[in-house]
């Protein structure tokens, strides 16, 4: 059969897959801490007809080569972790790290989550945790009757107890960087967890090394832009309906194929 | 049949064939650092049947170069996304072998190399480029800085003849002979790619006169066998 088909159908899936990550980033346009993706595409194998250099008489050969290429398949969609907008808010407990640290957050499972969402809140006990109830690690309680929570740059919380003229610190925010963020595995819910690709993470303090300080009073936004992603819908749309048009042609051809005897 | 037939014939077979390529490119058209292929048709060369089947002059696949131009270099913000500005290519340690590509797509894996989207090693003039824990940063001459340490240099090539480099999957070309000299003057641009060099209005055209020469070879094909022959027996036969 014509190959073709084949190969204009893989494009089809692969624009598909494309508009698939387009609508994920656009659906996380208001996610904090959400970090956008991009689908990368890759060709593959080729059929080879005729070898480049392959005699063609007893003293020619072929000065080029002969080969069909058989599509194209998604191989990887890399995450774009560069900082999305910073926007003031006015929770004590929102943090934005400024730099390229991530908050740590101890999962139920055990496991350690990274997260770039410093949307943080008090639980019943006082303990400092995520929106969706996780304590961070390592662990920061602060009493109910604590009032002004100061989170300084370098992740020092305090807060003013009723009765003490100083301040009082309760533990420090540490973070966590990555040797290749990119290899992080997201796992819903603004989490990131480690894989063999990105590396062991390097926890500190902020303001040390390349971590990044944090931000009190402040969210940081989805990284996504909306004209990037309007723009990549037009084309994969559009490379969607070019790849149909071959379908469609290839099958014209089969059926001229088909209509040669009467 | 006669030999009319099978030229119309063969006429029908290189467009099937270019059906499969204008396929693959227009597939393509979102593959970053991708390179489409230019055919040609040629006239079947047959030294030992043409005094006998004159008519016999049909047409195949000639050979095919490798459309060279620059895709368009769009912006993406990332570290690692090097896009090479005029000629040159990076080069890399495939499993089989060092291989060349336009795909700047790169990351680090988690023993610090920079590695293409496959995990094949990006070469730099001295082997494998190694990252230390500092931040990347890959200077316009295409130095690569591993915090404030140089980690070495991108190994940027040209050919004489990139044409006749040959494809593999993932963007990557092979060389099969064709001498790479450094490409010194080459600059690169971080924080873009270089897209697929299909142009997708190109190919679109391209495909519509495929498909109508199609129909004209099948028209002239139906046309020899279902009337000319058939006609042919009828009037023949009746004396």
């Amino acid at each position: 059969m014509i190959r073709a088909l084949y190969t204009a159908a893989s494009g089809m899936n692969a624009q598909q897959a494309n508009i698939d990550n387009v609508a994920h980033n656009l659906a996380n346009v208001n996610t904090a801490g959400f970090k956008k993706s991009h689908m990368e595409f890759e060709d593959l194998v080729y059929q080879q007809t005729k070898l480049p250099g392959a005699p063609t008489s007893a003293t020619g050969e072929a000065p080029a080569g002969l080969d069909m290429g058989l599509g194209t398949r998604p191989v990887a969609t890399s995450r774009d972790f560069s900082a999305g907008n910073m926007r003031q808010t006015s929770g004590p407990l929102d943090i934005a790290v400024e730099g390229d640290g991530f908050l740590q957050v101890a999962l139920p499972s055990g496991i350690t989550g990274y997260t770039r969402s410093g949307s943080l809140h008090r639980d019943g006990q006082g303990q400092v945790v995520t929106g969706e109830g996780y304590p961070l690690e390592p662990q920061i309680s602060i009493p109910a009757n604590a009032t002004a929570i100061t989170i300084s740059k370098d992740g020092i919380v305090s807060a003013a107890m009723p009765g003490q003229s100083a301040a009082q610190q309760f533990g420090t925010i540490e973070l966590a960087t990555f040797q290749n963020p990119g290899g992080l595995k997201p796992m819903g819910g603004n989490l990131f967890t480690v894989t063999t690709a990105s590396g062991e993470p390097q926890t500190g303090a902020p303001g040390t090394d390349s971590r990044g300080s944090v931000a009190q009073g402040y969210l940081e936004d989805s990284n996504v832009s909306v004209v990037e992603e309007m723009v990549n819908m037009i084309l994969g749309q559009r490379a969607y309906e070019a790849n149909s048009k071959v379908i469609k042609a290839a099958d014209e051809m089969l059926q001229q194929v088909n209509s040669l005897v009467r | 049949m006669p030999g009319a037939q099978y030229i119309a014939l063969s006429g029908m077979r290189t467009r099937l064939d270019e059906l499969d390529r204008l396929a693959n490119d227009i597939a393509n058209v979102g593959t970053a650092g991708y390179k489409s292929e230019r055919g040609s048709n040629l006239t079947a060369d047959r030294p030992a049947f043409t005094d006998v089947l004159q008519s016999a002059i049909d047409v195949t696949a000639g050979g095919r170069r490798l459309d060279v131009r620059s895709g368009a270099i769009d912006p993406t913000g990332r570290d690692l996304d090097i896009a090479i500005e005029g000629d040159g290519f990076f080069t890399v340690q495939t499993a089989a072998g060092v291989r060349y590509t336009r795909n700047g797509h790169f990351s680090r894996s988690a023993e610090g190399f920079l590695t293409t989207p496959d995990g094949s090693k990006v070469l730099g003039t001295n082997g494998p480029l190694q990252l230390g824990s500092g931040k990347t940063r890959v200077d316009e001459d295409g130095t690569v800085m591993s915090g404030d340490a140089a980690a070495g240099r991108l190994a940027i090539v040209r050919f004489a003849d990139a044409g006749s480099l040959v494809r593999e999957s993932g963007s990557i070309l092979r060389a099969d002979g064709l001498p790479p000299t450094p490409a010194s003057q080459a600059t690169v641009r971080v924080g873009s790619l270089e897209q697929s060099n299909v142009s997708v209005v190109e190919r679109v055209a391209e495909l519509t006169n495929a498909t109508r020469s199609f129909e004209a070879l099948q028209k002239s094909v139906s046309i020899l066998m279902n009337d000319v022959e058939v006609r042919a027996i009828e009037v023949l036969g009746r004396r």
